[in-house]
């Protein structure tokens, strides 16, 4: 178990060097003279040669890429994220006050699709091929196909400008996490609710549960003795796995409802060209989930044995 | 081939898959023949005629500059299937090329092109998708290019994982021991036996492409205005939605028609064609 956990540590390790890389490049790709777009954005159009080769010496953008890269690489190691380019603030210091917001988001949304995804699918399996299975799914592939941002505004229309119940932006109480909750929720729930089936279907086809059945136990306690815990196996990776994915739907209903987490601030910050806020946040959420992909890959291997056996 | 067609056979009997063909090609349709249909120019302004809800000149209302909505719409069809089928057209190949080396050759090749996969993976793909185009700036190379990086390693993890098991199955070994190139048994072996599965994954795919482009769009890093592009026309009507909730009913609707004609299609082609891809996709999201 150990040998796994280090083997898939070395890997994580490997794919952040690569994050950094890419994140690197991509900076460097963007069209434009940084040091030019950072002087604009710090001192206004009206500015002198001189001037952009001040900030260009003092930013350091005028070494070979590669020692831009590698001192970048350096700073990070030591967690020094540096400063955001245009209000000078602390980048690492900026990305932890917002991400709390960003966590508040993406738990309850991870709740309420769970809450919805893990009954309807394990219904759907049990009643395969009748109106019951047939409604959810239809619902689900509707909700997979949905543009979470189209259901934003579709709910900041109905609950906060038409009903007049809820707040359509802001930050600080339940009132104000129910809209973004639903958006980022449901879109979630649409895709966990399709896996829970098929997972629960795979297992209802097993030897076992076919042994159960002509043991003569009742439906009851094969679903719940036997078929859901073997069923829920994948539905953790992908739960892990989906994180991710809630991360990145954060970006977009954060930016909808206003909401003060890290993918409103990766936003934003593009929308300003702030570099080093861009390669702060995309590096900060590429690390999370590294992490949480790992922590789903130890606790997969540990609940499930044969994992661990099988990638030796 | 054979196999296909029997498959496509078999799918006509599948409702939603039917469905979801009959949809996509009345799209195609609408994109085709846009100009035809379209009862106004979809970029001419007619500030007079600002923020009309529907009515018989105008189907669907106009909007903040008098445009008929009806009208962008449909010419925003064009632009959503075309960025779908290119951005799709370009990672299904070169993610199966890759997958397809990978897979056959092995080695410190395979193990560049798979680390590069679990790289990109690394990032939520929309985020990763939402700072290319963020930094190159909008427009329609640029929003593919973004697409095109995020797409292709669902491809080569799919194309990568078939080849290893057709590479050792007899008729392979057969080929190699007749001293067949790796070219011709990669073309005539190993590639024939991926390509139901990846048109599976593409057609999904496709889905998932025009719903990226229209969030990008939206956010103000894609297509932009005065571009009939849905994402775009959402974003348009935000500051109208109390007013005039129809510029953001409509967009959203096409949308999710579009989206939904390729779910459709997808899973349907999946069932009879390969029941494998299912996990694959399951993984890239």
């Amino acid at each position: 178990m150990l040998k796994y956990i280090l083997k898939r540590l070395l890997l994580v390790f490997v794919v952040v060097l690569g994050v950094t890389v890419v994140t690197f490049s991509a900076m460097q790709s963007a069209p434009g003279d940084p040091a030019e777009m950072i002087a604009v954005a710090r001192y206004g159009e009206d500015l002198t040669q001189e001037e952009i080769e001040w900030v260009r010496v003092t930013e350091g953008l005028d070494a070979p890429v590669y020692i831009q890269y590698l001192g970048w690489l350096g700073h990070i190691l030591r967690l020094d994220l540096g400063k955001s380019l245009i209000t000078y603030e602390d980048v690492l210091e900026e990305i932890l006050t917002r991400f709390p917001a960003t966590l508040v988001l993406t738990i309850s949304s991870l709740i309420l699709s769970l809450l919805i995804a893990l009954p309807t699918g394990i219904i759907s399996a049990v009643r395969k091929n009748t109106i019951v299975d047939n409604t959810c799914m239809t619902g689900a592939l509707l909700g997979v196909s949905m543009p979470n941002f189209w259901l934003g505004l579709l709910l900041i229309w109905l609950f906060a400008l038409s009903l007049g119940l809820l707040p359509s932006f802001g930050y600080g109480s339940i009132k104000h996490l129910i809209l973004p909750t639903i958006t980022l929720g449901t879109s979630m729930a649409a895709i966990t609710t399709r896996l829970t089936r098929s997972s629960m279907l795979d297992v209802l086809n097993q030897d076992y549960i076919v042994t159960a059945k002509a043991k003569g136990l009742d439906e009851k306690t094969i679903l719940l003795r036997h078929a859901l815990k073997n069923a829920m196996l994948p539905v953790i990776t992908f739960v892990g796995l989906q994180l991710g994915f809630l991360l990145g739907g954060a970006v977009i209903v954060e930016t909808i409802f206003a909401w003060p987490g890290i993918g409103r601030l990766l936003v934003d910050s593009i929308y300003a060209r702030d570099f080093a806020l861009i390669q702060g946040c995309v590096l900060f959420i590429a690390v999370i989930f590294a992490l949480s992909n790992l922590a789903v890959d130890i606790l997969y291997a540990y609940l499930d044995p044969r994992i661990r056996y099988e990638k030796k | 081939m054979n196999e296909t067609w029997i498959a496509l056979k078999e799918l006509r009997e599948n409702r939603m898959a039917a469905v979801g063909a009959v949809i996509i090609i009345f799209l195609v349709f609408v994109a085709f023949f846009a100009p035809f249909l379209a009862p106004h120019n979809p970029l001419e302004q007619n500030l007079e005629k600002r923020l009309l809800a529907p009515n018989s000149e105008y189907p669907f209302g106009t909007d903040e500059l008098g445009r008929g909505i009806f009208s962008r719409l449909l010419y925003g069809t064009r632009i959503s299937l075309e960025i779908g089928v290119i951005v799709v057209g370009i990672t299904a190949l070169l993610g199966t090329i890759l997958g397809c080396i990978s897979g056959y050759y092995g080695g410190i090749v395979d193990e560049i092109i798979m680390r590069s996969v679990d790289v990109v993976l690394a990032f939520p793909s929309i985020i990763l998708a939402l700072v290319i185009a963020g930094l190159l700036g909008p427009g329609v190379f640029n929003l593919i290019l973004a697409l095109a990086v995020t797409h292709w390693p669902g491809y080569t993890r799919l194309v990568r994982g078939m080849t290893l098991s057709v590479k050792e199955k007899e008729f392979v070994e057969a080929a190699r021991a007749l001293r067949a190139s790796s070219f011709y048994i990669m073309r005539r072996h190993i590639l024939p036996n991926c390509i139901n599965p990846v048109i599976v994954l593409a057609t999904l795919g496709i889905a998932h492409t025009i719903i990226f482009a229209a969030a990008l769009s939206f956010l103000g890093l894609g297509i932009q205005p005065p571009t009939p592009e849905w994402g775009a026309m959402l974003k348009a009507g935000i500051p109208y939605l109390r007013s005039a909730p129809f510029l953001t009913f409509f967009p959203g609707i096409m949308i999710m028609i579009t989206v939904l004609a390729f779910n459709f299609l997808g899973d349907g082609l999946r069932d009879t064609l390969d029941p494998r891809a299912k996990e694959m996709l399951m993984m890239r999201k």
